[in-house]
């Protein structure tokens, strides 16, 4: 029989397929048979389920496997199974599960075995079909007919088993070899089980209800019970660490594979750190280009600041040469402008002499010119100073007060002797007007 | 006795299997990828610095504008290098034009145009100046190349009114005299008729 189910929450069965099994038909060529029956190729994770494979619980002294785990432990319940399921221990598979104690100090264990080369038998008929072989099972205790925690029972041809899981603690199971000849084996099912035989269960294929059981049976020879215990089977299989199932051994890898895995795995590498490398190098010549690029500017900034400092070395060259030719410049206006001021100064002595003033000698001085004269009116030279400095300023003379000093000649004291004295003024003073008339008119 | 060199356990397999690559790793990290990754810090490290002192184009920018305005200053300072370098040639200029025989010639014609008499004239090569124009009198001398700048000294007699209309004469007329100073000297005791109102003078020149 050949089902191909859909997996997940709710499990649906995409394909049933069935046909009798030939007489005497090896289990590898049952599997391959049952693959046949659809055009499919079968899954990734195929699961075969045969009544070919032993199953059966054991029950062991706590103390003769104290501290005993994993593969010591599934080596020593080969060794313990090999009488009831005729396997070599050496050779043969085996899954195991382990079930509540037997007090005082028994250990149970529900073990299911098959011979390796029997499964790699299966594994590679399933392999050439392009499917990949999960694990094998024993049908027998895998589907609970109702909820969870309710105890069943279940006939096959073979065997007779009870089965309760879930609740706290280890699952319970009582598996026996059936007999045709004695019904001991039901009475050793009841007592191995530890209570009542279960109400409910099922009626595997070809095989009948003992006689003295009286609960209700449902016959997978039905096809609606069947689909439903195939549907209750992939549920409990997608936790298959709770049940007894074997997987096949993994295929040793071969010196060639290695050697391929090797070579490739040392291309990888080669190209990795290729790759790497090349990575490194374009970043690093990105970085040196934004590098570049960045320091350009400051180059272009450094070359900028350099012709700066030459243009004001420039300039400050040109501010002293221009300083030098506008001192220059300013030394000979003061010789150039204004050259008629001494007509202009005696225009404004002839204007602002009194009648009573009498101008004897004009001299010329170091600092400038002095007006000396006499005047029959004590305030005559006061007020010919007066004018003067009104207009003389302009000229480049700074007038000083008077000098005066009577002759007592007259009744008033009279007349004065007097000197004035015009001092040159300072340049700029004196330029200053010159200066920025000439400034205009270039301006202009 | 004999070593045991290898237990042929699948471990031991995998381990040569991937021993090439193993080895290909080390060497890439030992001898090409710290050094690069050396490097790659660096640069990192020399992009991070140069990132924070960066020159931006608008600095760049404001540099041109800089530069630009100086060259914009250079070249005004230039024209007006120029324009008083101009200026000053042409006040050399005036001293430059015509002859001291000639200017005296004209001087003489414009007293005798203003009844002028002209009793003195004497040539002399230093005059004291106030100290305001001995400066100027020294540039001139230095521009001029070492050029003896010449001051001459005139005694006249003439009235009030001619002097001062000669005064204002001679500096418009004749190009190249400056008058520097006059002196007018007191009446003397001989006076008459025929001098009368008449006075003696002394100018002094730059010519």
């Amino acid at each position: 029989m050949r089902v191909d189910v859909k997996t997940g929450d709710k499990p649906v069965i995409l394909d049933f397929s069935k046909t009798e099994r030939p007489a005497r038909t090896p289990i590898a060529a049952a599997a391959e048979l049952a693959i046949s029956l659809n055009e499919i190729k079968p899954s990734q994770r195929t699961i075969l389920l045969a009544e070919d494979l032993w199953s059966g619980i054991i029950d062991i002294d706590d103390r003769s496997i104290y501290g005993l785990e994993g593969d010591e432990l599934n080596q020593m319940l080969k060794f313990e199974t090999e009488s009831q399921s005729n396997l070599d221990p050496m050779t043969g598979h085996l899954g195991f599960i382990e079930l509540s104690p037997v007090p005082p100090d028994t250990r149970r264990f529900w073990c299911t075995s098959i011979a390796s080369d029997v499964i790699m038998g299966i594994a590679t008929a399933i392999k050439l079909r392009g499917g990949k072989l999960v694990f094998c099972a024993h049908p027998i205790g895998l589907a609970n007919p109702e909820v969870l925690g309710v105890p069943w029972i279940e006939f096959s041809q073979t065997l007779a088993g009870a089965f309760a899981v879930g609740g706290d603690g280890l699952p319970r199971a009582s598996i026996a070899t059936r007999s045709k000849t004695s019904d001991r084996w039901f009475q050793a099912l009841e007592v191995n089980f530890g209570s009542e035989l279960p109400d409910e269960g099922w009626l595997m294929m070809t095989a009948k209800a003992p006689e003295k059981y009286q609960g209700a049976l449902q016959s997978l020879e039905i096809e609606a019970t069947l689909r439903r215990w195939i549907i209750a089977t992939v549920k409990r299989l997608a936790n298959p660490e709770n049940l007894p199932v074997i997987a096949p051994r993994v295929p040793q890898t071969s010196e060639r594979t290695f050697a391929r895995i090797g070579a490739a795995a040392t291309v990888v590498v080669a190209l990795a750190c290729g790759l790497h490398y090349s990575w490194g190098s374009r970043r690093k010549f990105v970085m040196e280009q934004e590098l570049v690029e960045l320091q350009k500017p400051a180059e272009q900034q450094r070359e900028l600041n350099g012709e700066m400092e030459l243009l004001n070395q420039r300039r400050a060259e040109l501010d002293t040469q221009i300083e030098r030719i506008e001192k220059q410049r300013f030394e000979l206006g003061l010789l150039t402008a204004n050259s008629d001021r001494f007509s202009k100064l005696l225009m404004m002595i002839a204007k602002g002499r009194d009648k009573s003033l009498v101008l004897d000698e004009i001299t010329v001085h170091s600092d400038g010119l002095q007006l000396s004269g006499r005047a029959i009116r004590s305030d005559a030279a006061a007020n010919l100073a007066l004018h003067l400095s009104s207009g003389v300023g302009e000229l480049g003379w700074k007038v000083e007060a008077p000098d005066m000093q009577g002759t007592n000649k007259l009744v008033n004291g009279g007349p004065w002797d007097f000197k004035i004295k015009l001092i040159e003024t300072e340049p700029a003073r004196f330029f200053r007007k010159d200066h920025s008339s000439e400034s205009v008119s270039r301006e202009k | 006795m004999v070593l045991e060199k290898s237990s042929g356990s699948v471990r031991e397999r995998w381990v040569k299997c991937f021993l090439p690559a193993a080895g290909i790793i080390a060497v890439y990290l030992l001898l090409i990828s710290l050094g690069q990754s050396r490097e790659l810090r660096d640069l990192g490290n020399d992009l991070a610095a140069a990132k924070k002192t960066a020159v931006t184009e608008d600095d760049l920018k404001i540099d041109v504008q800089r530069k630009s305005a100086v060259e914009q200053q250079i070249v005004e300072l230039r024209k007006q290098l120029q324009e008083g370098e101009r200026a000053v040639d042409q006040s050399l200029g005036l001293f430059a034009e015509g002859v001291a025989a000639g200017r005296m010639m004209q001087i003489d014609q414009m007293c005798r145009e203003l009844s002028i008499g002209l009793l003195n004239q004497n040539s002399t090569t230093e005059f004291a100046v106030s100290d305001v124009r001995s400066q100027s009198l020294k540039t001139l001398r230095m521009l001029r190349q070492g050029a003896t700048v010449s001051f001459r000294q005139l005694d006249l007699v003439g009235k009030y009114g001619d002097i001062l209309k000669l005064m204002h004469r001679l500096p418009k007329s004749i190009s190249g005299v400056i008058p520097l100073g006059i002196e007018m000297q007191k009446e003397s005791q001989n006076y008459n008729e025929a001098t009368s109102g008449q006075r003696l003078w002394r100018i002094y020149l730059l010519m």
